[in-house]
């Protein structure tokens, strides 16, 4: 527990032909155990973070995995939306077979795909196709295929999104179970300030840069809110008892 | 009698016209996902001018094909890479320009048997090449089988998984040039492209899975080709061959649909 897996260190991003970078500075350490939120308005860097930690964009500064973490361990990732082609004959089976690495193929002789699809109350998904799935059925799916190899740290980029509200209570209860395990180390981003202020140890706003980094009750103060989202944003305070 | 089997003529079509429309149909079915159906269709007549070139310098038309589409389609997949252009324009320049210059440099006779096929041209060595490039071929598709699903899925989800796209992408469209070359004389450029997508799309009609999505389109791949051999041959109208396969790929593709309609009732 409270062991660190990941560290980013002054982290800047550049696309192709703009000399402006869309993210710099940030900085920020994940430990196991512990669940980041990301906040910030539409176009501020959040996805392009999550894709900078995943190495599948270049950039600048530093991205470093603590030793506990392998080489070969994967990084689970949840996109908000995916293009899937819709020529295929894939059932949710079939793709999440595909997903398993090698040391969890042998292991799904136990039947981890089915076990996993119970858990999120999925099983009826099994043998249907993906491409006459639903949004949020399909949300669902991707969300089973990035926890499949037990990653030991988690990008989620809106989970819920086009979940309806009981899929979304499913997915925001494994999340809650999962850090409460204390295995993983979990960075989501949501426009949900609610869930994130319910879920998130730690806050990071994103408006191109980083704005603030801290616990919720730090992080969610009027000034920055204002910085992120403009003079029209109000706070709102009322008691939660039982908030945590 | 073993070797005289091997040089008959009808075992040398059957042949060669099973094996090549397994490995079509195979493919097929992960061109058909990516949504690449007519890219595929526009590539085949980039062989043309190779066609061309292979009757001039008299040599194969099967390595005149192929050295002319293989580097056209490296080339393509650089350009679209560097430059971001859409691969389907690209596609559409590089296939007029083809047909141009097929046309410009094959003498009649010779620009109809490259796009429609002649099997009476078909020998043994050209049955030991496609037996030995389907075999290469059917390799590929199996060992890269997950990664060409992901990929075939969604490429964005692909590079999540960081599957090498690049490198994929590039021996799948040599896999593809490869297909369109062996059965240029079989079926001939034209029509070739059908038997990589009517089996696929006859497949996907049925299929509720992955493994049966590969099985139905190997099958009715393989069941189009021998109808329409064996038709050919029978009505001893073998110059028309090629259209008689395409023809009965399609009779088998309306079935599929007739029998998807059916099943949905």
């Amino acid at each position: 527990m409270n062991e660190t897996l990941l560290k980013i260190e002054n982290l800047e991003i550049s696309f192709n032909g703009t000399s402006e970078p869309v993210v710099r500075d940030v900085s920020f350490e994940l430990k196991r155990g512990e669940a980041i939120g990301v906040i910030g308005p539409n176009g501020s860097g959040k996805t392009t973070v999550l894709h900078a930690i995943l190495n599948i964009i270049p950039y600048k500064g530093e991205i470093k995995f603590y030793e506990s973490i392998d080489k070969n361990d994967e990084i689970g990732y949840l996109p908000q939306k995916l293009e899937i082609n819709k020529s295929i004959a894939l059932s949710v089976n079939d793709f999440l077979k595909l997903n398993l690495n090698g040391k969890n193929k042998i292991a799904d002789k136990g039947g981890k795909i089915k076990k996993m699809l119970e858990f999120l109350h999925s099983e009826n998904l099994l043998d249907r196709q993906l491409i006459y799935l639903s949004r949020g059925e399909v949300q669902r799916v991707l969300f089973i295929a990035s926890l499949l190899n037990e990653p030991k740290i988690l990008l989620l980029d809106e989970p819920t999104t086009g979940a309806d509200p009981t899929a979304e209570e499913t997915i925001y209860n494994h999340i809650t179970e999962l850090k409460e395990k204390g295995e993983v180390g979990i960075i989501f981003v949501s426009h949900d300030l609610n869930i994130v202020h319910k879920l998130a140890d730690k806050v990071l706003c994103l408006n191109k840069k980083m704005l603030c980094f801290g616990a919720p009750r730090e992080a969610f103060n009027e000034s920055n809110l204002i910085k992120l989202y403009g003079e029209n944003m109000k706070l709102y305070e009322h008691e939660h008892k039982n908030i945590y | 009698m073993s070797i005289k089997i091997f040089t008959n003529p009808d075992f040398i079509i059957f042949g060669s016209g099973i094996l090549l429309a397994v490995t079509a149909s195979f493919l097929g079915v992960f061109l058909i996902s990516r949504k690449m159906a007519l890219i595929s269709d526009a590539l085949s007549h980039v062989a043309l001018p190779g066609i061309g070139i292979a009757y001039i310098l008299n040599f194969d038309i099967f390595l005149g094909a192929i050295l002319v589409l293989a580097p056209v389609l490296f080339l393509l997949i650089l350009i679209e890479r560097k430059t971001k252009l859409d691969f389907n324009s690209l596609i559409g320049i590089i296939f007029a320009l083809s047909i141009a210059i097929g046309a410009f440099i094959l003498p009649n006779e010779e620009l109809l048997e490259g796009l429609f096929g002649n099997i009476r041209e078909l020998y043994i060595r050209d049955f030991i090449l496609i037996a030995l490039f389907s075999s290469f071929i059917l390799v590929f598709l199996i060992k890269y089988y997950r990664e060409l699903m992901l990929i075939s899925f969604s490429e964005e989800w692909a590079k999540i998984k960081r599957i090498n796209i690049f490198y994929l992408n590039v021996m799948f469209f040599l896999a593809t040039a490869l297909v369109i070359s062996l059965g240029i004389k079989l079926i001939g450029a034209l029509l070739i492209s059908s038997l990589l997508i009517i089996p696929a799309s006859s497949a996907l009609n049925l299929a509720k899975n992955a493994k049966q999505m590969i099985f139905f389109s190997v099958i009715c791949g393989a069941l189009g080709i021998t109808f329409g051999l064996y038709f050919a041959k029978t009505a001893n109208i073998s110059s028309f061959t090629g259209p008689i396969i395409i023809i009965s790929e399609t009779i088998i593709f309306t079935l599929t649909l007739i029998l998807k309609r059916f099943r949905k009732m």
